[in-house]
């Protein structure tokens, strides 16, 4: 039961963090089509931002000021990189990005190394906050969780409550009307890429305090934001959320389980062959998120709240 | 076959041959690596340059045909089958694409990139839990010797394998050739090109990309093959991102656009890979940097633009100038590189004429003027994508 309560509480933790890489490619995929690759690059970018600028500017002000300045690079790749390109073809900024992301990770390399640098909470976060059925709950896991909703959270005031919203929104289905009635769409477009720059770099921040920072984190958890938005359905931001939290659950849940699939599966072991029986079920955690993809695409191809089949 | 085309082949021929009788055992591993990424290039041409379906994944074909390939050299020990073994990996390829292909080429464009990086990564992520089949960290390994020449040729020499890999990746080159010649061909390039329309003629989209999947999966597959027979080794990298990565790269950098195009890029990459990883770290920078340059500014890849420039000195003079600013904005480009490289790793590099620049005061200089010359090129790159 405890083994249940705690990997329900970490899946949360880890599906918000998903959600927080998701939100923004989602918005950025159905405001402007681009399938941006490199942006688990820019979480990856926010993790050594945040190291580098915890050093001399302590923490707090590197959870601030990195996604700042990531999020101003983002606009900076969009206004001058990525717009030109525009003209040529979804494949083609595909191309382009899977391209940066593939120097940023050697650019990386080349500026902190290859290894994993230390980049940690700070100690007052680092302590237990409650017990939980008997297992502590770290005090840094719920601080991430408070960071995703609160940025989260004010995502949604600013799409759903502002002006600034009111024209993302519009722009989102009528981009030619909204254009014609003065707005300058590919500026709002220049900003919600910044936005999700930002959002990916602050979950860098965080989410590289919790796990590791390394080069190889962007293709790690890139991959399965990936398989996030396809789950959730290209372009939805609910469909985003609910696959986010799914996927954290499932990994984390079956990571904890001690067990091999043959006992696992109890009875019907018997017919299993003895290679499937002897597989671990904690092995099953990296596989479980492509399989539910697979699954997903035989079963309901246009995601969970996918609108159309893209 | 046409006069071209004829003399294309025999030069191919010569130039192996020539390599196989006179280059030492480097120049050998080099060709014979050149040609195992060309088939491979080539199969990826199939895929993306005449279906339009960029994946992310292709790898697991390559990869898993690689691995079953290794495994069956040791079933077969003793049979006379060793230059049929590469049949072992299209079949392999072509269970693969009808395995993993029907479910991915449901989706085309931006979904289908993003499926088949899933794909690959559940593919990769089974190495560790069956040890018995991927080898686990060390691999699989085999040895050419165990499986007898139908020929009774002795393939445990490296230049008789090259010429074996050179017949091979001939065969490739064939198929796809054919292929693009067959009313098949054609309804790939209706695919790639507008498939509603397609679907409106009558053609089953969704079909058509699974059938140009299923072929290129196992050209994939004899490339995987051959690559297993040329090391002798075959890892899990085989099957990972990065080999897919490393086939998309190539035939961009070469060009999608024609058969060559694959054969230059898999020349690049072995070149980078063999020679200028050994001068410097930032090999795999250069290698990305080209990508997005080629992606940015030559879209029909080194092949493309050597027939533009081509066409264009025939209708209006020589372009030098264009050639000597590329030459001299990545010569800059390089030192601005190698530099940081060595202020971050404090290690020097050992690129040739590297030492003859002089120390620090000289650096500091190029270090300032590539900084320029980068601002600048940044500038002249945006001013050439607003006229386009």
């Amino acid at each position: 039961m405890d083994i249940i309560a705690s990997s329900l509480l970490n899946g949360l933790t880890y599906g918000f963090l998903l959600f927080m890489l998701a939100a923004g490619l989602t918005l950025v995929f159905s405001l402007m089509g681009i399938m941006n690759f490199a942006h688990a690059s820019l979480y990856m970018l926010g993790a050594y931002m945040g190291y580098a600028l915890a050093r001399p500017l302590g923490f707090a002000t590197a959870v601030l000021v990195a996604p700042l300045l990531v999020g101003l690079l983002g606009c900076a790749l969009e206004r001058w990189l990525l717009r030109p390109l525009h003209a040529r073809g979804h494949v083609a900024e595909l191309l382009f990005t899977f391209g940066l992301a593939f120097l940023i990770e050697e650019a990386v390399k080349l500026v902190w190394g290859a290894g994993v640098v230390d980049h940690h909470f700070p100690p007052a976060l680092e302590g237990s906050l409650f017990q939980w059925f008997g297992t502590p709950y770290p005090a840094y896991k719920a601080f991430m969780v408070a960071v995703a909703v609160a940025a989260l959270g004010s995502l949604y005031l600013l799409v759903a409550r502002t002006r600034v919203g009111l024209i993302v929104r519009a722009a989102l289905t009528h981009p030619m009307m909204v254009e014609n009635l003065g707005h300058d769409t590919d500026r709002v477009f220049m900003w919600v890429f910044g936005l999700g720059s930002a959002l990916a770099a602050l979950a860098g921040v965080i989410g590289g305090a919790a796990l590791t920072t390394e080069p190889s984190m962007a293709t790690q958890l890139g991959t399965i934001v990936f398989v996030v938005v396809v789950i959730g359905g290209l372009g939805s931001i609910q469909g985003a959320f609910l696959a986010a939290l799914l996927i954290g659950m499932l990994q984390t849940l079956l990571i904890a389980v001690d067990l091999r699939l043959g006992q696992a599966i109890g009875m019907l072991a018997r017919y299993a062959p003895a290679v499937l029986a002897d597989v671990k079920v904690s092995q099953l955690a990296p596989i479980a998120p492509y399989a539910l993809m697979v699954a997903m695409l035989l079963l309901r191809p246009r995601g969970l709240f996918g609108r159309r089949d893209a | 076959m046409t006069p071209t085309t004829t003399l294309a082949v025999s030069a191919f021929a010569a130039v192996t041959l020539l390599i196989a009788l006179l280059g030492d055992s480097f120049m050998v591993q080099l060709a014979t690596q050149v040609l195992v990424l060309w088939s491979f290039g080539l199969s990826y041409q199939l895929l993306f340059g005449r279906t339009g379906m960029l994946s992310f994944g292709h790898a697991v074909n390559f990869g898993l045909a690689a691995f079953f390939s290794a495994h069956a050299a040791h079933w077969l020990a003793g049979w006379p089958v060793y230059e049929l073994l590469p049949l072992v990996g299209a079949l392999v390829g072509l269970i693969c694409g009808a395995v993993f292909g029907y479910p991915v080429t449901r989706r085309s464009g931006v979904a289908f990139a993003m499926v088949t990086l899933g794909l690959g990564e559940l593919v990769a992520a089974c190495f560790l839990m069956f040890p018995g089949f991927f080898g686990g960290e060390a691999g699989v390994t085999l040895r050419r010797t165990d499986v007898a020449s139908l020929l009774g040729i002795d393939y445990g020499r490296t230049d008789t394998q090259l010429l074996l890999t050179a017949l091979w990746s001939l065969v490739v080159l064939a198929t796809v050739h054919w292929l693009a010649r067959t009313p098949f061909g054609m309804a790939t390039l209706a695919v790639r090109e507008n498939p509603q329309r397609a679907d409106f003629a009558g053609f089953c989209t969704a079909n058509v990309r699974w059938a140009s999947y299923l072929v290129a999966s196992a050209l994939a597959g004899v490339a995987g093959t051959l690559s297993a027979l040329a090391y002798e080794i075959v890892t899990v990298d085989a099957v990972s991102l990065h080999t897919s990565a490393n086939v998309l790269l190539l035939t961009v950098i070469g060009g999608v656009g024609s058969t060559l195009g694959p054969l230059v890029g898999a020349v690049f990459l072995t070149v980078m890979q063999s020679v200028v990883s050994e001068w410097t770290r930032a090999w795999l920078f250069y290698y990305g940097f080209v990508f997005v340059a080629v992606v940015w500014l030559a879209p029909e890849g080194i092949v493309g633009l050597a027939k533009a420039s081509w066409r264009r000195h025939a209708h209006d003079g020589p372009a030098t100038r264009t050639m000597a600013r590329a030459l001299g904005m990545a010569f800059l480009l390089v030192i601005f590189t190698e530099t940081a490289y060595q202020l971050a790793l404090g290690e020097p590099t050992r690129l040739p004429g590297w030492q003859t620049l002089g120390p620090g005061a000289l650096q500091a200089v190029l270090l300032g003027s590539g900084l320029t010359v980068a601002l600048w090129l940044a500038r002249a790159l945006h001013r050439a994508g607003g006229m386009r």
